[in-house]
């Protein structure tokens, strides 16, 4: 073909199969997409058909049966189309004119209407599942029809050529936004909003606006990969950001690293991730299980705790973790005994089995990652028993932070000690002042939840890369991440040029009473930087 | 038994038996975990069971009526009386309400529609009711508190107990024989027999049959936000809970048998028993058990083991 494939507009009724399908991506153009039963939207391509269908090739009879005299006739055929006939919709010109006469304005299809918003409704879906069904009765109608389906996309690409807007930079953003997953995932958007807003108040960065598309991660594997797909394909996003669960951050990353576009991991929190899943385009803003490993071996030691007991979820991040503080334990209390492993699967409700079992093997200490409400379930199950008078309970799962100790007030039991990313009450850098304060008044309350820093540094890393690489281009971006710092609400950030994983510490202490409010509060906190000393 | 306890330790490599066998109160806590979760399901599943019983329909928003339960609980106990069991008492009410509403205006259409499209109704009733929960209660996960006069834990001879969990100990039981009073003892209870063994008679012979569907749903729904409201204190109100609890029902209720209110009783001690010792003997394979057991069931007695096979009472 005499042009690049830029961008391929369908009606949703296509007939391209798998191998479009794979193809596609790796020449990274894009696909816009109709909407059922609106033709009106489609006019350029229906009229392709048409000229396909009625006026160029498919008139002519084929050479024979042989398929490579078939190909050459093909390509014959669509040479003609696009170097040689005139055509209606571009005015008269052919499409290699019209190609060579494209100005910049007309980077993109005149009539799109950007639908994105209506992929996050379950609309989206059937379309999908209806162009699969038409795909597929087409290609039961014979080859024929697929070659002349193969002519139609070349005649249609011509009048559609454009890529991605220039004008902007294109963010996916991952988080679960319905379901059980909200939880966490709403105050992420908030902190990922909050950035970009100030970003683009402040003229976007080289003068390109920054616009956000949001999918739904359902907190599962299989719905975030295939969400991370069709952000690049659909939307043709430049960068994906987000995650949330380990096993969610490792589909995403797996989808980055086929598709070779950067992936910054604002929450996940496996090792996996930065160590033997890591690829030249996953970055890594949140900790790590060894970094909280570590953290909690520090915190056993100081305890002087010496049997302990470990409690974790039965999956990825559990495990990770559970691995993390075993190396802990060696390096900063080598004389602690790991007496009792107990694994709870993902979303369990009843702690009871495992509570009498802590409580009789003896144990002074309890190491655990049970997160959100696997945490209150368990201390509200586990305190009647008094077990938090037996035992101390070192955490990690970010329990400390106030979405937690906020609402669970006088039922948060004694003798935990947790950690958290950030503190709404407790200003580490100066700049958290600010921080705090924008983000009480976007969400409405004065005590802010967590969770949406970890969203804010990923965009500001993101906006800092694109700055340092002055491109989009997904190598550049990992090149310009690689050893990249930057300052945050929680102190500065530095991403390891080797590793891709940035040294983001926590804040450790126990939670503790406090005169004239009626929840807990960390109380010292302690700042255990991202460092493991060997 | 010295020797057991030797084998089990050092042989099979199981400390979580050994713990067991060596010593005799920490069998005994699991022994009444096992019955506390197990009353604390009985509750639900029973409902779930009577409904289907009667009305011949499998309710999928069972456990979204339950998580009702345990929400209603947090908003009157937690934020507004302070009261435990006036929350309970809400919970109950505002499920009776809710299930008037839901038979009236739905459920009431399906009974005569095949399973599929009843299926159906009852799955989209669980989406809608989920994302009302989420309207009304948002996404956070709250805790509620213990009833003050059962913070703490009774001592049992052998060892401390939670009062609330020997509370729910006693609560299964005693709903369990008032059901069962209730069906077999009074008219309204008669004429509930009656409506599942023929309904066409019955209404010919005069007794207006949707009021008593209505009835039974009424009752039905009652006991799952009951059970949710007593649940609330250790199971955290927050979305997601109604998937959780409406597997465990299913089991509960399949290996009882459907429809059979003692069936739902021996059926959840069965997987109250399975889980806790279980989750001690062979950790990693704590969530199989249940399900090894409904297999089995499944297999030897696939109506349930107090249930009647289907097309035995037509």
């Amino acid at each position: 073909m005499p042009f690049p494939l830029e961008a391929i507009q369908v009606d949703g009724g296509s007939g391209f199969k798998a191998n479009f399908e794979t193809e596609r991506p790796r020449r990274r153009s894009a696909l816009f997409e109709r909407p059922l039963r609106s033709p009106r939207l489609n006019g350029p391509v229906e009229r392709n058909n048409g000229a396909g269908r009625y006026e160029v090739c498919a008139i002519r009879d084929l050479p024979n049966d042989d398929i490579d005299d078939i190909d050459q006739w093909l390509d014959a055929c669509a040479e003609e189309g696009n170097t040689f006939r005139p055509h209606h919709a571009p005015g008269g010109q052919t499409p290699a004119e019209r190609l060579a006469n494209r100005t910049a304005k007309e980077t993109r299809p005149s009539q799109y209407v950007p639908n994105r918003d209506s992929c996050l409704s379950r609309s989206c879906g059937r379309r999908r599942v209806a162009a699969t069904r038409a795909g597929r009765a087409l290609y039961q109608g014979g080859r024929k029809t697929m070659k002349r389906s193969y002519l139609v996309a070349a005649a249609a690409t011509v009048l559609l050529a454009g890529a991605a807007q220039a004008d902007e930079i294109r963010i996916g953003v991952l988080y679960p936004i319905a379901g059980t997953g909200a939880v966490y995932g709403e105050p992420a958007m908030h902190g990922h909003n909050m950035a970009v807003d100030e970003l683009n108040a402040a003229g976007g960065i080289l003068g390109k606006k920054i616009v956000s598309f949001a999918r739904d991660t359902k907190l599962k594997p299989a719905a975030a990969s295939a969400a991370a797909k069709e952000l690049i394909t659909k939307d043709s996003v430049d960068v994906l950001i987000g995650g949330l669960s380990s096993a969610v951050g490792l589909a995403i990353s797996e989808v980055a690293r086929q598709e070779k576009v950067v992936y910054v991991a604002t929450i996940p929190k496996t090792i996996k991730l930065t160590t033997e899943k890591r690829h030249d385009h996953v970055f890594r803003t949140a900790s790590h299980t060894d970094f909280e490993g570590d953290a909690m071996g520090q915190v056993v030691a100081k305890l002087g705790l010496k049997k302990i007991c470990d409690i974790q979820l039965d999956y990825a991040y559990g495990h990770d973790l559970a691995a993390g503080i075993e190396k802990g334990l060696k390096r900063h209390a080598p004389d602690a005994e790991k007496v009792l492993d107990l694994r709870v699967k993902l979303g369990a409700t009843d702690y009871n089995a495992f509570i009498s079992q802590i409580m009789g093997a003896g144990c002074d200490g309890v190491t655990s990652g049970l997160w959100g409400s696997h945490f209150v379930n368990f201390a509200q199950q586990g305190s009647p028993f008094g077990l938090f008078q037996q035992i101390k309970y070192i955490s990690g799962g970010e329990i400390a932070s106030h979405e937690i100790a906020g609402k669970m007030k006088g039922d948060y039991p004694d003798n935990v000690w947790s950690n958290t990313y950030e503190l709404w009450y407790h200003h580490h850098d100066p700049s958290h002042v600010v921080f705090q304060e924008a983000l009480a008044k976007r969400s409405g309350t004065k005590e802010t939840a967590m969770w949406p820093v970890l969203a804010y540094i990923g965009v500001k890393f993101i906006a800092a890369a694109v700055e340092k690489a002055g491109s989009m281009d997904a190598d550049k971006l990992a090149a310009a991440l690689k050893g990249m710092s930057i300052d945050t609400p929680v102190g500065p950030r530095t991403i390891d040029a080797e590793t891709h994983q940035a040294d983001t510490g926590q804040f450790w202490g126990p939670m503790v009473k406090k005169d004239g409010v009626d929840y807990r509060v960390m109380d010292p906190v302690t700042f255990i930087p991202a460092v493991i000393a060997e | 038994m010295d020797s057991i306890i030797q084998f089990a330790q050092q042989d099979l490599g199981n400390p979580g038996l050994a713990a067991l066998l060596s010593n005799p109160s920490f069998a005994f806590i699991q022994l009444m975990n096992a019955f506390s979760q197990a009353m604390n399901l009985f509750i639900i599943a029973a409902g779930l069971s009577l409904i289907f019983g009667v009305l011949r329909v499998i309710n999928f928003a069972h456990g979204a009526f339950y998580m009702f339960g345990a929400y209603i609980v947090y908003s009157v106990a937690q934020e507004w009386t302070g009261n435990f069991w006036l929350g309970v008492a809400a919970a109950g009410f505002g499920l009776a309400v809710m299930a008037v509403v839901i038979e009236r205006c739905l459920f009431q259409y399906i009974y005569d529609k095949e399973h599929l499209m009843q299926l159906l109704l009852t799955f989209a009733v669980v989406l809608i009711l989920s994302d009302v929960a989420k309207i009304i209660w948002g996404t956070d996960q709250y805790s509620v508190s213990y009833p003050q006069s059962m913070k703490g834990a009774v001592d049992l001879g052998v060892t401390f107990y939670p009062t609330y969990r020997l509370f729910l100990i006693a609560v299964g039981p005693a709903i369990a024989i008032g059901l069962w009073l209730f069906i077999e003892r009074t008219r309204f209870g008669r004429l509930t027999r009656a409506a599942t063994q023929d309904r066409e008679m019955l209404s010919a012979l005069g007794v207006n049959v949707p009021i008593i569907y209505t009835g039974v749903f009424i009752l039905g729904s009652v006991l799952a936000g009951i059970g949710g409201g007593l649940a609330a204190p250790f199971n955290s109100p927050t979305p997601g809970m109604d998937a959780t609890i409406i597997v465990d029902c299913f089991v509960i209720v399949i290996v009882g048998g459907l429809g059979s209110i003692w069936g739902s009783f021996i059926g959840a001690i069965i997987y109250g028993l399975v889980f806790n010792y279980g989750s001690v003997i062979v950790p990693n394979w704590q969530d199989v058990f249940p399900f090894l057991i409904l297999l089995a069931v499944l297999l030897v007695r696939p109506w349930g083991l107090f249930g009647k096979p289907e097309g035995g009472n037509a």
